[in-house]
């Protein structure tokens, strides 16, 4: 089986809150701190409404949860960024391939007073499938020209807790009781110059390429976005018409349309919003398998400063989901 | 120094190539201790060492000085600003936790050391420090992205294999020696010659076709030095052979300005290709962009010799 199942997810710390004073308490240290002026939408996310907002994001996670263990894949190929978590400036990669046989990160859902983190995080171990990874890391580089680095070590030269946020946000709720070997294929989503789109959505076509005759079942994840800029000039601003483009274009099998992001240089391009490009590769990866995505969920979530976005692709041709 | 539009002064006006092994750099009376210390046990040297007798060294040192001497002065007379140097990691500064593939140094310089560890050298008592120039690199490094090559970037020096001796002898050796007393910039570029998986030949071939263009449009008057090769294996299973039929097609390749017939150097596995013959890449690259100017080599020198455990080659392109 090839490449057959794909996510593309937020992982802001916001979708992990419960309750209005943790979403109060991000949006105080994200953007209140900052002293960035925020917009009238944040007036919504109060009372039943915030509930509500609340509900369909873990409504939005629960249904990836759902369809990953249906498709109870044997793989899952993480691709994610960092945020000076794992990398200082002393050797940052555009891609990397790690090659250790596990990597620990802090679990996500940690609560946070004075913008300050309460009590020790928990930590979360993925297993990593290393032969296959090489193996992946091989063809890459050999056949298809990609200049991936790779790593047999984790170390924090960065801001420390081990794997970045990307990596293990999403999965923390995914791989609970369906605990799967994974890949994880750092980009560099973030960090100027960071890679094209176009680069982007080449990787994963090369991606869903190479597994063509893999025998077992791949699932492939891009994590983080949508447009969002934390703590940045317009942190709470979400850019709602670029996020509900981009769920379109890959609701309709088009994410090709989307090798045109990061083509020009703006302030709602930089920031979080770059992860978009994992959700980039995992188009890639999918519509050469002949997939469009389901979106499930879009949340305009200001106070949390992310337009959260919930989707997936199958190989079977969904109904047109646009959220 | 800048120049109006049209003018010739913006533009990659001479590239070169040297072979970089430790022993070229020291007197003759240390080739031994070198040569001893990177045999392989078990491994027999070809029946031709024993021919390279003390007169014939002295012979090779004084062709290897020569072929120096007509790279500086190749050099001297173009007066770049900026040497763009493309080597290797010689194990200093990468480890298991990161191998880039191609690596843009960024930073306002670039520490090493020429000692030479088989010679039981200080590493601090042969200090280099190179100037570099930050915004060239980065915008150099930036075309590069836009060109579709994931390369990484280095700001700041953090070396993790041999951490006292800062950067790689690619960069430290040339800035010693070639670019002695030089009032030039230098912008580093590792590639990956050693630690598999590599990037493939047709790869730096392209990435070289891409540096080659954007030096050409750059600001600034640029050299490009390649440093590394030819084949040699020390402490690997071939140590001490030297592969001359390699060497002298990919010389001749190179003087004819037919770079594109190395493309599929590195796509067959051999023990041949393996060691220090992957650094042929350095070469590759330089020539691809070299020829991008229609380039062809001027190889100033080629010596198999023996008891550097190296094919030597010397080549500069006049380009401009």
């Amino acid at each position: 089986m090839p490449v057959g199942f794909g996510i593309g997810v937020s992982h802001a710390p916001g979708m992990y809150a419960k309750t209005h004073e943790e979403w109060d308490e991000l949006w105080s240290m994200l953007s209140l701190r900052a002293n960035i002026p925020q917009p009238a939408s944040v007036a919504r996310e109060t009372g039943e409404q915030l509930d509500q907002m609340i509900a369909r994001i873990q409504a939005g996670s629960a249904a990836l949860k759902t369809a990953f263990d249906e498709y109870d894949p044997d793989i899952l190929i993480i691709v994610g960024g960092d945020q000076s978590e794992v990398f200082d400036r002393s050797n940052v990669p555009q891609m990397m391939m790690y090659l250790g046989e596990t990597a620990e990160g802090r679990r996500p859902g940690m609560r946070f007073r004075n913008g300050e983190i309460v009590g020790e995080p928990s930590m979360m171990t993925l297993d990593v499938d290393v032969d296959f990874s090489r193996w992946l890391l091989n063809k890459l580089v050999k056949e298809e020209a990609f200049d991936v680095a790779f790593s047999s070590r984790l170390e924090n030269f960065g801001r420390g807790h081990g794997l970045p946020h990307a990596f293990v946000n999403p999965t923390a709720s995914l791989l609970e009781n369906n605990n799967k070997p994974t890949v994880l294929l750092y980009q560099n989503t973030y960090d100027p110059p960071s890679l094209s789109a176009k680069r982007c959505y080449e990787l994963g076509q090369a991606i869903a390429r190479v597994c063509r005759n893999d025998p077992r079942k791949i699932a492939i994840l891009g994590s983080g976005g949508l447009a969002h800029h934390p703590r940045g000039k317009r942190s709470g601003w979400l850019d709602q018409p670029l996020d509900r483009w981009f769920l379109r274009q890959i609701a309709e099998g088009n994410g090709v349309a989307t090798k045109s992001m990061f083509t020009f240089d703006s302030d709602t391009m930089v920031g979080g919003t770059g992860e978009i490009r994992a959700w980039i590769t995992v188009a890639g990866a999918m519509e050469t398998m002949g997939s469009r995505a389901t979106v499930v969920d879009y949340v305009e979530a200001a106070k949390s400063v992310t337009g959260l976005g919930f989707a997936y692709w199958t190989t079977q041709t969904p109904e047109l989901a646009v959220a | 120094m800048k120049a109006g539009i049209g003018s010739d002064e913006y533009m990659l006006g001479l590239t070169l190539a040297t072979s970089n092994v430790a022993a070229i750099y020291r007197p003759q009376a240390a080739w031994r201790t070198i040569y001893e210390q990177q045999a392989t046990e078990g491994v027999p040297p070809p029946n031709e060492l024993q021919d390279e007798t003390d007169d014939v060294v002295g012979e090779q040192i004084r062709r290897i000085a020569a072929a120096q001497a007509t790279l500086r002065e190749r050099l001297l007379a173009y007066d770049p600003e900026v040497v763009v140097i493309v080597g290797y990691d010689d194990g200093v500064v990468f480890n298991d936790i990161q191998v880039p593939q191609f690596c843009t140094y960024t930073g306002e310089d670039l520490s090493g050391s020429t000692a030479v560890a088989e010679l039981g050298e200080d590493p601090d008592q042969h200090r280099v420090t190179m100037r570099c120039d930050p915004a060239f690199a980065w915008e150099t490094h930036e075309h590069l992205i836009d060109h579709g090559f994931d390369v990484n970037y280095m700001a700041t020096q953090h070396p993790l294999g041999r951490p006292e001796w800062g950067t790689s002898s690619a960069f430290t050796r040339p800035a010693e020696g070639l670019l002695a007393g030089m009032d030039v910039a230098v912008l580093p570029i590792f590639i990956n010659c050693s630690v598999e998986p590599a990037p493939l030949a047709q790869r730096c071939h392209d990435f070289g076709t891409a540096l080659g263009r954007i030096l050409e449009d750059s600001p600034k008057r640029v050299a490009l030095l390649a440093v590394g090769g030819l084949s040699h294996d020390p402490r690997g299973p071939r140590a001490g052979w030297i592969d001359n039929r390699l060497d002298n097609w990919v010389l001749s390749r190179l003087a004819k300005g037919d770079s594109t017939r190395l493309r599929t150097l590195f796509d067959v596995d051999s023990d041949t290709l393996h060691g220090g013959t992957g650094q042929v890449r350095t070469w590759i690259a330089a020539a691809a962009a070299a020829e991008t100017k229609r380039g062809k080599a001027t190889v100033v020198d080629y010596i198999p010799a023996l008891r550097a455990m190296t094919g030597l080659g010397f080549a500069y392109w006049d380009l401009a």
